[in-house]
């Protein structure tokens, strides 16, 4: 089964992940996968992508140097892994910025979740798009988890910890439902990577230690055993609907 | 003989100032009674001030809104959200009665007992009923986000220099327990009618005044050198509740509201009175510059109330923005003014499918008692 995968930043990790695992032939010789880390995230929530006939092309100047096409021109692909749809940190960034919060979870100006909720479709407007058009083409989709919080995230100094956790909750639910509705399903962060109070464990943060949102090898690894899990589900229910 | 009158001026003759001009270019509608000019202006009042505020706001003058959108909110749905209507999210204040309650509520002195409304499962405020599509999920959101609000309605109150305020209607809905007074009718967008609890009262015009004086005292007690601007809404009344035909009530009401703020002008002389009222319902415009159905005003009608109070409140972002009633006001005596046009001003045309979608920009949620009157619209 040849998957793509493709999206932000944490793309990285997977990527390393996947090195790592073939380097020890620990990974699973059913799979090839193919990681293109397109780029900074940021980018995401502007036009990236065209609908063409078969494919989407990226448009994205510098995603396109990246990737020019999903899939790529002459590759065919089972899946495409996306590493986009549950990543916080824009609407995080924007709500610091205008000193913004959730209600019941901080000091500033309040927002009702409903709100929220339309800044969050807003912010994945293109990516959701992007998806919708490769489900149309025939290309089945699923999403893969970026790490979540980590402890020292530079977000909570600035908005308290409560504030931070309830805006990735919220969102990633948000997000969550909007995967459901249309069939996509999510790799996910194994919940005991996570500590009681939401934070993702220390042990899979970035080892740079000024790095305080991006996930390391470990985490890399990690995901790529579920998506290995995904895979195999997902073309054993493929033999099932053969 | 002498008389007072030789020595008015052409704008006190109604047969040197509007029989004979087209009815939009008749002159002289308005003289400021203080500058704008560096003053931060707030506004709130029944949903024709949402122009007001927008037309401040979009020219350059130093509008002040507290509760900003989120930058990251789509601007086409900002309003839909009770953002970008007024200096902060109290939606449409239609009555005196409410503007005093706003204000002591702001500042912690009246804590009215009915906290929510429920509506398809999740709560209102029931102070601002229809500010957002859906109910809130939970009690404790309505609360947090009414705490927030309250907050930084104190805040703009000791912020603004110009309190800009449309007075909309008499007609209003007040809990029989602590008197507190409702937008909208319990039962109509969200809650439950409960005649033991509500109780409709048609606000009479010492209860208008006694209630302004009170809202004026208490905003100047905050800031001694406030400026008050008021206007009266010149978009009728969708209902009524008395047992007047809805013409009739709606004359009481805008007479009232008219007296009442020409009370306060004469009384105090930090009050003006903008006539955007009298623009659009005088009975020589004709109703011209009313949508269909007579009771919205067309883009046309704004754009013209606007140009009137733009010509004597210059835009700090137009510069050398000249308005032609600028032109008939510096010019003597009727003899010497230009003379009258017969032909029909661009304005006259019919509002066009986009008009129509402009005048549904302004959020009045008092259009919500369509629903309710039997489809007798």
């Amino acid at each position: 089964m040849k998957l793509l995968i493709l999206g932000d930043s944490h793309t990285a990790a997977l990527k390393r992940g996947v090195d790592q695992l073939e380097a020890n032939g620990a990974l699973d010789p059913s799979l090839s996968l193919s990681v293109y880390p397109l780029g900074t995230g940021a980018r995401l929530s502007k036009p990236f992508w065209q609908p063409a006939a078969g494919y989407a092309a990226i448009t994205d100047n510098k995603y396109s140097k990246k990737l020019d096409r999903v899939p790529p021109k002459g590759e065919t692909c089972d899946a495409v892994g996306l590493s986009m749809p549950l990543w916080y940190a824009r609407v995080m960034r924007a709500m610091l910025e205008q000193g913004l919060c959730l209600p019941g979870t901080g000091q500033g100006q309040v927002i009702s979740n409903a709100v929220f909720r339309q800044m969050v479709l807003a912010d994945q407007e293109h990516i959701l798009g992007f998806i919708d058009h490769l489900l149309s083409v025939g290309l089945p989709v699923f999403a893969i988890e970026t790490p979540g919080v980590f402890r020292d995230n530079r977000f909570i100094g600035r908005m308290g910890a409560q504030a931070v956790l309830a805006v990735h909750q919220t969102y990633t639910t948000i997000m969550r439902c909007e995967l459901a509705k249309r069939g996509v399903a999510i790799v996910d962060v194994p919940p005991e990577s996570r500590d009681d109070e939401g934070f993702t464990r220390v042990e899979h943060r970035h080892e740079d230690p000024t790095d305080a949102h991006h996930g390391n090898i470990g985490f890399g690894v990690m995901m790529i055993y579920g998506i290995e899990v995904w895979a195999r589900d997902f073309a054993a229910s493929k033999a099932l609907r053969a | 003989m002498d008389n007072p009158y030789r020595s008015q001026p052409a704008k006190s003759f109604w047969n040197q100032t509007v029989a004979p001009y087209h009815p939009q270019e008749v002159p002289d509608w308005y003289e400021k009674r203080f500058s704008l000019d560096g003053l931060k202006i707030a506004t709130a009042g029944s949903c024709f001030a949402q122009h007001l505020g927008r037309n401040l706001r979009d020219t350059g003058f130093d509008y002040l809104d507290v509760e900003p959108a989120p930058a990251e909110l789509p601007e086409k749905l900002r309003r839909d959200y009770g953002y970008a209507l007024y200096s902060a999210r109290y939606g449409n204040v239609y009555t005196a009665r409410q503007l005093v309650q706003l204000i002591q509520r702001a500042q912690g002195q009246f804590a009215p007992l009915e906290a929510f409304w429920e509506k398809d499962g999740g709560v209102v405020d029931p102070f601002r009923p229809t500010l957002e599509p859906e109910p809130f999920g939970s009690v404790a959101e309505a609360q947090a986000l009414q705490k927030d609000h309250l907050e930084r309605v104190a805040e703009m109150f000791r912020q603004q220099d110009v309190f800009v305020f449309t007075l909309g209607m008499t007609e209003a809905w007040l809990s029989t327990e602590d008197g507190a007074a409702f937008p909208m009718c319990p039962g109509t967008v969200a809650g439950d009618y409960d005649e033991t609890k509500y109780r409709f009262h048609n606000l009479t015009a010492a209860e208008v005044r006694a209630d302004m004086e009170a809202s004026i005292a208490a905003l100047r007690a905050i800031n001694p050198a406030l400026k008050i601007l008021l206007t009266v809404s010149p978009v009728a009344m969708m209902a009524t509740a008395t047992n007047k035909q809805v013409a009739v009530a709606n004359a009481y009401s805008k007479s009232v509201l008219r007296t009442v703020a020409g009370e306060l002008y004469d009384t105090h002389d930090f009050v003006d009175y903008f006539p955007s009222y009298e623009i659009i319902t005088a009975p020589f415009m004709k109703g011209s510059f009313l949508a269909a159905g007579q009771r919205d005003v067309t883009p046309e009608g704004v754009e013209f109330v606007m140009k009137q109070f733009m010509a004597q409140h210059q835009p700090p972002s137009r510069g050398q923005f000249v308005d032609p009633s600028e032109v008939i006001e510096r010019a003597p005596p009727s003899a010497q003014r230009p003379a009258p046009s017969r032909r029909p001003p661009p304005a006259m045309a019919k509002p066009s499918r986009d008009d129509d979608v402009d005048l549904d920009d302004v959020k009045c949620d008092e259009e919500i008692l369509r629903a309710f009157g039997d489809g007798k619209e």
